[in-house]
């Protein structure tokens, strides 16, 4: 290490600072542009109507004022669909993990102790390459009744197949003398799963749990497709009606005018907003369930 | 990893004295439910694609018409094979950028030396991964906005006519494209730092006493060092040449660029969803899943030989 740092030293020429300056700067450019849009859209969500509609904010707010908020937290509609996301992430996460868990588990052993599990996996290699796609799928929701209700948020997509793999290898990863030493205290495999197992296993499902989580949160399209009223969206469903322009000549007056508050730049910035806040509040843990989560129990080499 | 091989024989001894576990066996039923109604159902429901389905008779009493659909949409269907040329094209383009753009940042990222900048720039450049399309696209809408959007502002400024980005066939793509990169570079550079922590440091130092410049360390030593893991990633890309990415471009496009933005996805919401034709929806739907199918097989297969790959 110190034949290095020395040698970096002495050899750096005029051309190497260069490049270091270049490359520096670069890096500077291409993180800053990646929040430059966020602080451009609280710039407008906090000026005046009149000055974003001159287009003339940039990231600094003209006119300050703070009604878009004010307009946002007094709109029903968007804070019904913001309670609504919030409760399918929690419900989705109990459910995802409850289902994650107990599958992957008996995955983990041998196929003597679990013979299903070998029929089971090949279920899994054929439900992750070929998929009915979405008009059966639909019809299958509406079929078994779950099409208008919460539970279309949250029970689709609860059992993700590559999650599922990656649990099981977390699970093979933990020494199997802790589970002999459960098995000699007489314990069932449900209470080494619940008391030896779990414990052990919070790195992976804390990043189980901040996957589903994330993907909760961001899914807009099970809700425009399955739930019909839109009083009964999540946010980013609520959201996507919001931002897209609709058929004007298919809307009353009345709904013209409705759409001409709600869809205003600076409530739609203050609303998009809102519902990247609770994002970025976890972000700290996102970033690092995430890494984790990559490494752990991923894949074999 | 050393662990990850030695628990199986261990686990095995054990279970051959206990047999048979029927409370692990057990705790497989609610997955299998699930596979069964959100999995296997579906799959079974793709027959529509063979009926002239009517919602009213349902699958069972819908009549069937062998291959009529699929004829129906290769040769009759107007603006069909636009519409795989621009999910082909949209893809392909994305994979060209998207690919790339990662393996470059993560280059540079290892030539800074100070590990707090470093980890600045890293926590700066994942964020757009972690924000929905329903979001970015709020955002692109107000920035590419042709009245009073910041880009047309810049570029009225700089003495250019404003330009209506999200509503031209010249420009859509563009947006699309960058768009994309911009929101997937930061996140795909992670599997390229994880590679690079991997390096020994005395190949570095080695070549630093053979006097070596520093684009000569990175040529022979940073890049094959994470050769493979390029060549792997763009293996396992492949299979995704159909999806141009749904939900990107069903929030940004309108009818202005069907011409050019209007991919398979897209065509299989409106088909199926918005104009009830479920049977047409679920053919184009069946062909799709059935050629990813194949291509994820292939690629699967050849990353397996010759990089170990492996997901069991």
């Amino acid at each position: 290490m110190a034949v290095k740092a020395k040698k970096r030293r002495i050899g750096r020429s005029f051309a190497e600072s260069i490049v270091d300056v270049i490359i520096y700067s670069v890096l500077a450019i291409l993180g800053i542009s990646c929040v430059l849009p966020f602080i451009h859209l609280i710039a407008i969500s906090l000026s005046g109507a009149v000055a974003v509609g001159s287009g003339k904010v940039t990231l600094w707010p003209m006119d300050f004022s703070i009604d878009a908020y004010r307009f946002a937290i007094e709109h029903p509609s968007f804070l019904r669909a913001f309670s609504i996301s919030v409760a399918r992430t929690v419900v989705g996460i109990l459910i995802s993990l409850t289902m994650l868990v107990i599958t992957a588990y008996p995955l983990s052993k041998s196929y003597e102790a679990c013979p299903p599990a070998r029929i089971f996996k090949g279920m899994m290699i054929i439900a992750m390459l070929i998929s009915g796609g979405l008009v059966p799928m639909y019809l299958v929701m509406s079929w078994i009744r779950l099409t208008n209700t919460f539970w279309a948020l949250v029970i689709p997509g609860s059992l993700s197949l590559w999650n599922c793999f990656m649990v099981m290898n977390y699970f093979r990863s933990i020494p199997s003398e802790l589970e002999e030493a459960a098995v000699v205290d007489g314990a069932n495999s449900f209470q080494i799963l619940v008391r030896v197992y779990l414990p052990l296993s919070v790195p992976i499902i804390a990043t189980m749990a901040v996957f589903v989580g994330v993907g909760h949160w961001n899914d807009w399209f099970s809700g425009m497709l399955y739930i019909a009223r839109s009083q009964n969206y999540p946010l980013q469903t609520y959201l996507q009606q919001v931002i897209t322009i609709p058929d004007f000549s298919k809307l009353t007056l009345e709904e013209m005018k409705k759409y001409a508050e709600v869809n205003n730049k600076n409530n739609q910035a203050a609303q998009i907003l809102i519902a990247t806040i609770p994002i970025l509040l976890i972000y700290p843990f996102l970033q690092r369930y995430f890494m984790t989560g990559l490494t752990l129990g991923g894949v074999k080499g | 990893m050393r662990t990850v091989i030695d628990a199986p024989p261990a686990v095995q001894k054990r279970k051959k004295r206990l047999k048979t576990d029927y409370m692990l066996c057990a705790m497989l039923i609610p997955g299998s439910i699930y596979l069964i109604i959100f999995d296997f159902f579906p799959l079974f429901g793709l027959v529509i694609g063979f009926q002239d389905f009517q919602l009213a008779k349902g699958i069972l009493g819908s009549k069937w018409v062998g291959l009529e659909n699929f004829k129906y949409l290769f040769t009759m269907y107007p603006n069909f094979w636009r519409i795989v040329s621009n999910t082909v094209q949209i893809a392909a383009l994305k994979l060209c950028f998207g690919f790339t753009a990662p393996i470059i940042v993560a280059l540079m990222l290892h030539e800074v030396r100070h590990i707090r900048y470093k980890r600045t720039i890293q926590t700066l450049v994942y964020v757009p991964h972690f924000i929905s399309w329903v979001i970015l696209a709020g955002i692109l809408r107000t920035m590419l906005d042709p009245s009073d959007g910041i880009v047309n502002y810049i570029l009225n400024l700089l003495g250019h006519e404003s330009v209506y980005f999200l509503g031209e066939n010249s420009t859509f793509r563009g947006v699309l494209v960058v768009s994309d990169v911009w929101k997937g570079f930061g996140w795909g550079t992670i599997i390229y730092m994880a590679a690079l922590t991997g390096i020994d440091p005395a190949l570095y130092e080695a070549a630093i006493i053979d006097g070596a410049g520093r684009f000569k360390r990175m040529w022979h030593i940073t890049l094959p060092g994470i050769m493979p893991f390029i060549i792997l990633n763009l293996i396992l890309s492949v299979p995704g040449i159909l999806n141009a990415g749904f939900d990107q471009i069903f929030n940004l496009y309108n009818e202005r660029v069907y011409k050019t933005a209007d991919v398979l996805d897209t065509f299989i919401y409106r088909l199926g969803i918005v104009d009830a034709q479920y049977d047409l929806s679920t053919a184009i739907g069946l062909v799709k899943s059935a050629i990813s199918a194949v291509l994820l097989v292939t690629s699967y297969k050849i990353a397996n030989k010759f990089y170990d790959y492996k997901v069991f």
